[in-house]
């Protein structure tokens, strides 16, 4: 997919040392709104390093972050959500043994004054997060159940509506389709994409191309700490890009 | 879910049943006295006043006594069980008075009120005026036993250093024992002091053994508990100090243990307050002002301290065993 | 006949499976079956000097519960709340003798504040589980404190203004503390159910990793909470020392289990994430009232314990059966 203008995400020359081990070397990479990155690279190549820079996480050695051509400092996970990055990790998302709906607005509780006191707003609680689940194709009698009682799918496809209901710009998506089903992993490909209509520029995290072929605008591979290089979809196919992954360079393969 | 709700109601009825067999054993009777003890009801002591309590409740039919205690001393819940007694509405009360500025509050008004309160064991030893008016106190002064401690040790020998046990710290009357023992102990020149050997009998002898190292020219021991004793002495045994000849001991109170240790010369006397008689002659008294009016004896009624020495070991050893010592 | 029957048993039955959900409803139930029991078996059981009596240790307790079962819920232990309750007593007392007790009250609930605040550090500094830590805070405080005391009680001789204010009787056998524990229960309850805060406790319990992901500071309210468990144990202890006019060293022993047993039997998870404060409260009065129905069922003495302890089984099973249909 072609992007006008500048990218809304641009990282330029990251390099992120701990002590004397180099975990990213010289890492540059950019997403547009309405595309899908996926980001691949094997085990330890760093793609989880260089997406907790723009996350906020930790800071990069040298190099900077750009939203929209503009250069931002990122000292903590608040400041990146604030810029509208949402990261969604399938252990990291939802509190089993706390309700749907107390999970969705974890951190972002609604609330309404009572005197001086400002208690939860729990009827916009209970009526925007039954929408939105149910907008996400989540079946849910009540947004008090627990969420110890969704699968995988359901789960992933909530943290997924939960992000773009509280406006992501920047969705990250680490390993999202790892231990799913079939029938799950569609589900979250039609949130995926449903963001990606809405404007969202999307990094897919994963090792496997299969998971993020088939909904990928573009790629970008790692190895080692290392960019390997920048392909547009047309230019390869799965089994190409998984033999650079697993090579950890382009020499046994022929892009377009 | 039905079927839980079934079975979680068949598991509290039966239990329900157990105490209700108990209960209405007791309701069937005509007079309730509670005898409410600070404990620990489990110590050998108090099982010879709850022998006594329950024998003398034994000889009238129609009187039902409910003895009861916490199961270690322990002061927040023998007051609690003092209220729950009392809330019962029972015909007559025999407790100890062990804090008595936190029975003031609880004992005042029903005695006012014309219940038949009686003291046992721990006495309110305030000015006169300001005591609780029970109709009647059995048992021993505190301070006394500690004096007499003292005096029966000084008999013997002159200590370079004395010390006391105290095994129920916040017990008012185990500490005035203490006092008896640290003033006669002074006023003879030997350097005398109270040390906590708190609830625990292991502890306890730990803290003893402690003790002794930081101070071993102590040769005088005064013991309020007759367990504690039986924890001790093994214990400073261990540490190779020759009970009875390094180290003499004073000691309250019968066990049988105890009767064997001075048999063996490890302990030089102990005193008996003669818990069974406290108990006993408790719920008597109670029982008989309740039923015909009938003021008891006033306080003190003194029953101690008797000093058993060796030669008084034979007789009590079978009474020892079988409860009334 | 009998479809009207079963329509109106089954109508029961479906109000009940609502509230069925709640982790209190297996603690009130149970303190209702055994509250009737009791009164059968004694009818002054439910006689009003009665219920002001078991109100009285019941709050005193209860004050303790609500603080364990808040730190309890952010997933960490407070073993040292025994200890806090007997320092806080014996420290007012000897700051009371010798001035203004309203002042003295404040500087232990301020000394509990330090107290609570130093449990936190440690634990979140040492990554030693708060269980160990704060069992070596409450030893630490109880040797202390029976140091200084050498064993001996002190008496209060102070003015009547504290007193007044926690526990000196009111007319019909009440005292404020009763009516401190039930405001604290409704204030710690809307906290816990009703606010942001609250939320982040759960979060903070239940998942620790996902809560700070999420952007919760899960260190700020470990330290909140162990504040607030310190606090309400003093204030606790206050109470029962203004009720028995002297402070001792030994009181308040192992008072922790049977909160921590208390807040259990309502509903609190071991493992942290999910509890009530309703609950806590309700475990509280089960807790306080067993000993006292049994003393006046004239059941034997030596089973108090053993029943205490049946109780605590029996309701954490009921209450872990009646989670698993819903988590």
């Amino acid at each position: 997919m072609e992007h006008q203008g500048t990218p809304l995400v641009q990282m330029e020359g990251i390099t992120k040392r701990y002590g004397a081990v180099e975990a990213l070397t010289d890492v540059s990479i950019h997403v547009d709104r309405h595309e899908v990155l996926g980001l691949l690279g094997d085990n330890g190549a760093g793609k989880s390093t260089l997406i907790k820079v723009l996350a906020g996480v930790h800071p990069p050695t040298t190099g900077q972050v750009y939203f929209d051509g503009k250069p931002v400092l990122l000292k903590s996970p608040a400041d990146a959500r604030k810029m509208g990055v949402e990261t969604v990790h399938q252990a990291l998302s939802l509190v089993d043994i706390m309700t749907i709906s107390r999970n969705f607005y974890l951190g972002r509780e609604p609330t309404r004054k009572f005197g001086p006191f400002s208690l939860l707003d729990t009827r916009k609680m209970g009526q925007e997060c039954r929408d939105v689940v149910t907008h996400v194709g989540v079946r849910v009698r009540d947004p008090n159940e627990y969420v110890s009682l969704l699968s995988g799918g359901e789960r992933q496809a909530i943290s997924i509506g939960r992000a773009m209901h509280f406006g992501a710009k920047v969705l990250i998506l680490d390993e999202p389709m790892t231990a799913l089903s079939i029938k799950e992993v569609r589900i979250i490909v039609k949130e995926i994409e449903k963001a990606k209509d809405e404007g969202a520029a999307i990094i897919f995290i994963t090792h496997n191309v299969h998971h993020v072929y088939p909904i990928a605008d573009r790629f970008t591979i790692l190895d080692r700490g290392k960019k390997v290089c920048d392909l547009d979809k047309s230019q390869a196919s799965p089994e190409q890009i998984m033999e650079i992954v697993a090579t950890g360079n382009m020499d046994s393969v022929n892009v377009v | 879910m039905q079927m839980r709700w079934g079975k979680l109601t068949v598991v509290l009825v039966l239990a329900g049943l157990l105490i209700a067999g108990v209960a209405a054993f007791a309701a069937a009777k005509n007079y309730t006295v509670y005898v409410v003890v600070h404990g620990g009801i489990a110590d050998p002591f108090w099982k010879v006043c709850e022998k006594g309590a329950k024998d003398a409740g034994a000889l009238y039919p129609d009187l039902n006594v409910i003895y009861t205690g916490p199961a270690s001393f322990k002061l927040e819940e023998f007051i609690a069980d003092v209220e729950a007694a009392l809330a019962t509405n029972p015909d007559a009360l025999v407790c100890t008075l062990t804090a008595p500025e936190a029975m003031d509050e609880i004992l005042r008004p029903v005695i006012a009120s014309g219940l038949p309160v009686i003291g046992i064991n721990a006495p309110d030893l305030r000015p006169e005026a300001e005591r609780i008016p029970v109709l009647t106190y059995i048992g021993m002064d505190s301070y006394t036993i500690g004096v007499t401690a003292a005096k029966e040790t000084l008999k013997r020998f002159t200590p370079k250093r004395a010390v006391y046990v105290n095994h129920h710290p916040g017990a008012t009357n185990i500490e005035l024992r203490g006092e008896g023992w640290i003033d006669t102990m002074t006023a003879a020149g030997v350097t005398a002091e109270a040390i906590d050997i708190t609830e625990d009998p292991i502890q306890g002898a730990e803290i003893v053994s402690a003790y002794l190292k930081a101070h071993p020219e102590t040769d005088a021991l005064f013991s309020g508990n007759t367990q504690r004793t039986e924890t001790i002495i093994p214990r400073l045994e261990a540490d190779g100090i020759v009970v009875g000849k390094d180290i003499k001991i004073a000691q309250m109170d019968i066990s049988q243990q105890i009767l064997q240790y001075i048999s063996d010369g490890k302990v030089m006397f102990t005193m008996d307050q003669q818990q069974y008689m406290q108990g006993y002659l408790g719920v008597i008294f109670a029982y008989l002002n309740v039923k015909y009016g009938l003021a008891p004896p006033p306080a003190p009624v003194s029953t101690g301290p008797g000093v058993v020495t060796a030669k008084d070991i034979a007789t009590l050893t079978e009474l020892s065993k079988e409860g009334y010592r | 006949m009998d479809t009207k029957e079963t329509t109106l048993w089954s109508r029961l039955l479906n109000v009940a499976t609502r509230f069925r959900h709640r982790p209190e409803v297996g603690v009130i139930l149970a303190f209702v079956v055994m509250s009737a029991i009791f009164s059968i078996l004694s009818p002054s059981f439910l006689s009003l000097r009665n219920l002001t009596g078991m109100f009285t240790v019941v709050s005193e307790l209860g004050i303790m519960t609500i603080g364990i079962t808040f730190i309890m819920i952010a997933g960490e232990f407070d073993m040292s709340v025994s200890s806090v309750y007997a320092l806080g007593g014996f420290l007012f007392v000897t700051l009371a003798n010798g001035m203004n007790s309203l002042l003295a009250m404040a500087i232990v609930l301020l000394g509990a504040v330090v107290i609570g605040f130093i449990n936190a550090m440690v634990v979140l500094k040492t990554r030693i589980p708060s269980f160990i830590a704060t069992l070596g805070m409450m030893m630490f405080l109880r040797g202390v404190l029976l140091a200084i005391t050498g064993g001996k009680s002190v008496k209060y001789i102070g003015d009547s203004i504290v007193p007044a204010i926690l526990s000196t009787r009111l007319p019909l056998g009440f005292r404020p503390s009763h009516f401190w524990f039930l405001g604290l229960t409704i204030v710690f309850s809307v906290i816990l159910m009703r606010t942001r805060y609250g939320n982040w406790v759960f979060a903070t319990g239940g998942d620790k990793a996902v809560a700070r992901a999420m952007g919760v500071n899960t260190d700020r309210v470990k330290i909140i909470n162990f504040m607030v468990s310190s606090v309400l144990a003093s204030l606790a202890g206050m109470m029962v020392i203004t009720r028995f006019w002297i402070a001792n060293a030994s009181f308040g022993q192992h008072m922790e289990l049977e909160a921590i047993a208390a807040a259990v039997i309502g509903g609190t998870f071991l493992t942290g994430g999910y509890g009530s404060i309703v609950g806590a409260f309700f475990g509280a009065f089960l807790m306080g009232t067993v000993r006292t129905g049994l003393v006046m069922s004239g059941a034997p003495a030596y089973w108090y314990r053993a029943f205490v302890g049946a109780i605590l089984i029996i309701a954490a099973a009921i209450n872990l059966k009646l989670r698993s249909k819903e988590m």
